[in-house]
């Protein structure tokens, strides 16, 4: 009997503990342009019948995207993670985990990557994933931006990311469709690149899409749309407003003196950021309750307005300055800006669960199936030159092998192949002229 | 010892711990959750696995290798790697008289007579 001594490396099975996998994802996007916020659910099941700990690798940060809320439910019960320093939040994290505490930690490894750590999920328990994230669309021209969502991974993206065996990416081959719902104010979004036909996007409607291609939008303004400027009752406590380089911000402040609008609300917070689209500059409320004189001149605790979450991460991830003089790290930690430095983690009380210590598991993400998508192009940082002459083709590098076929300054087989029939069509033409007009 | 020395030993991260339990690439700690002890079996095992790792072996080559039922590649010198095959050894009581043979067969190969017919052979 032959033993092949390659045998075992060339197996590509891990035939260890089979990663759990996502029963549902949700995709709702809100497109206060030129920012789009991202809003994924993700719901699985711990389908085995041990206290486990899911480990799941999300897709990296698109450049410029801020993720900046995390919210987990364990058999219904709602756990909101809070900002930590990320070498405390980890310590408290794997210390909460030995004591047999749920523990949830959110991390950024290499500053790109995502990672989210749930212990204490017990058997047959119903998990749900929320996480935010908030980015600048691509812009193909002024009239014209894109988004794209990743919601896959390719089998070997641990490589390039230097990610350890506990943190590196697990697909599944299994099919998994998500559901995608855009709301768009008055713009006008289509979706490109999936296995399906292109289609416009109706308001606030779900559609489906398949997890393993990423979601391609594009968006154009309609009437009265704007992709470069968006704002919600910016002159009021809780307000916000975003501005592209070709928009016009109202709100003034010292970094905008000729702004329109003059306000006395005292809890905005400002920011500008140096994005592949251009600059983007943000006005939004610091906290999260503002509070406002009554009429009755009692003070009364206003919601801060709809996406102003995701407007106070993208404002505090550029932080310039506020209504009150700010640290600007201060600022993150109160904005949750998940961060190299900054993780996001809820650690349960005690006796909350079995004495047991939970399994690591993997959530596998849809293996990424095709590249075939548009990719989002790059804007344009200036016109390109005026293409005059194309350039001479460079020679070649390697010397040219010479031989029956190859001569230099000779054509190419194919091509004398067909002047040889040119030349016999010629001669046949010529010889039937020459018959007919003899025959006259 | 407990959870802490062993990252402390092993210098592993907690969670790359977790995930060789979890995967059987470690033993799973005695004393169950309050009372988990790990001893040197578990140092052992994390070091395997490093090892291997540096070596360039994914974890499933890694897993593979560990429980092989089919040869395992032992490299010896450069130019030279014996694959064992416990399976088809069977017994490995007479481990001894396994390697006099095994001496005896790379003399054989490695002699002038060996390689003059190899390069024979090959030629």
């Amino acid at each position: 009997m032959l033993v092949d001594p390659l045998a075992a490396l060339l197996r590509p099975e891990l035939d260890g503990q089979s990663a759990l996998v996502f029963d549902e994802t949700e995709v709702v996007v809100a497109l206060p342009a030129p920012l789009a916020i991202i809003t994924i659910a993700r719901r699985f099941t711990n389908s085995s019948e041990r206290l486990v700990e899911a480990v799941l690798t999300l897709p990296p940060l698109a450049a410029d995207e801020v993720c900046y809320r995390l919210i987990v439910r364990v058999g219904g019960v709602e756990y909101e993670a809070a900002p930590r320093p990320t070498r405390r939040a980890r310590t408290e994290h794997e210390t909460a985990l030995s004591q047999g505490r749920r523990a949830i930690l959110f991390e950024l490894l290499n500053d790109r990557i995502p990672l989210l750590s749930i212990a204490g999920i017990e058997p047959g328990a119903r998990v749900e994933v929320i996480i935010w994230t908030i980015k600048p669309l691509a812009r193909r021209h002024a009239e014209q931006a894109t988004l794209l969502i990743a919601l896959s991974a390719a089998t070997d993206a641990a490589t390039p990311f230097g990610l350890g065996d506990a943190e590196a990416y697990v697909t599944t081959r299994a099919r998994h469709a998500a559901s995608l719902q855009v709301s768009a104010g008055a713009l006008q979004v289509s979706i490109s690149g999936q296995p399906y036909p292109d289609q416009r996007l109706e308001p606030n409607e779900a559609i489906g899409v398949e997890c393993s291609t990423p979601i391609f939008l594009m968006i154009v303004p309609l009437d009265g749309g704007s992709l470069d400027h968006s704002e919600w009752q910016v002159a009021q406590p809780g307000g916000w407003e975003v501005t592209s380089e070709r928009g016009q911000e109202s709100f003034r402040h010292s970094r905008n003196p000729t702004g329109e609008v003059s306000s006395a609300r005292d809890d905005w917070i400002f920011g500008a950021r140096r994005t592949a689209a251009g600059e983007i500059r943000v006005t939004a409320p610091l906290s999260d309750d503002v509070v406002a004189p009554a009429a009755s001149g009692s003070p009364r605790i206003h919601p801060i307005a709809p996406n102003a979450r995701g407007m106070r991460a993208f404002a505090a991830a550029g932080f310039i300055e506020a209504a009150a003089p700010r640290d600007a790290a201060a600022v993150r930690i109160a904005a949750n800006v998940l961060s190299g430095r900054t993780s996001l983690a809820f650690i349960g009380p005690e006796g909350e669960l079995p004495d047991e210590l939970p399994t690591l598991r993997k959530l596998a993400l849809a293996e990424m199936a095709s590249l075939a998508f548009p990719n989002e192009p790059q804007p344009p940082i200036a016109e390109p030159p005026p293409r005059e002459e194309d350039p001479a083709p460079p020679g070649p590098a390697l010397p040219i092998k010479l031989g029956p076929q190859n001569t230099p300054g000779g054509a190419a087989p194919g091509q004398r192949q067909r002047a040889w029939v040119a030349v016999a069509m010629v001669v046949a033409l010529v010889v039937v002229g020459v018959v007919a007009w003899s025959r006259r | 010892m407990k959870f802490d020395d062993i990252v402390r030993v092993t210098g592993a991260t907690p969670r790359h711990i977790r995930y060789l339990i979890a995967e059987g690439f470690v033993p799973a700690p005695t004393g169950g959750r309050t009372y988990a002890t790990y001893s040197d079996i578990h140092v052992t095992a994390i070091r395997r696995y490093e090892r291997l790792k540096r070596l360039g072996f994914p974890p499933a080559a890694i897993r593979l290798l560990l429980g092989a039922k089919e040869g395992v590649p032992v490299p010896v010198v450069p130019g030279l790697t014996v694959v064992v095959a416990l399976e088809l050894i069977g017994s490995t009581e007479d481990a001894a008289g396994i390697a006099r043979q095994a001496a005896a067969k790379i003399e054989q190969i490695l002699s002038p007579d060996g390689v003059a017919e190899r390069s024979s052979d090959a030629g």
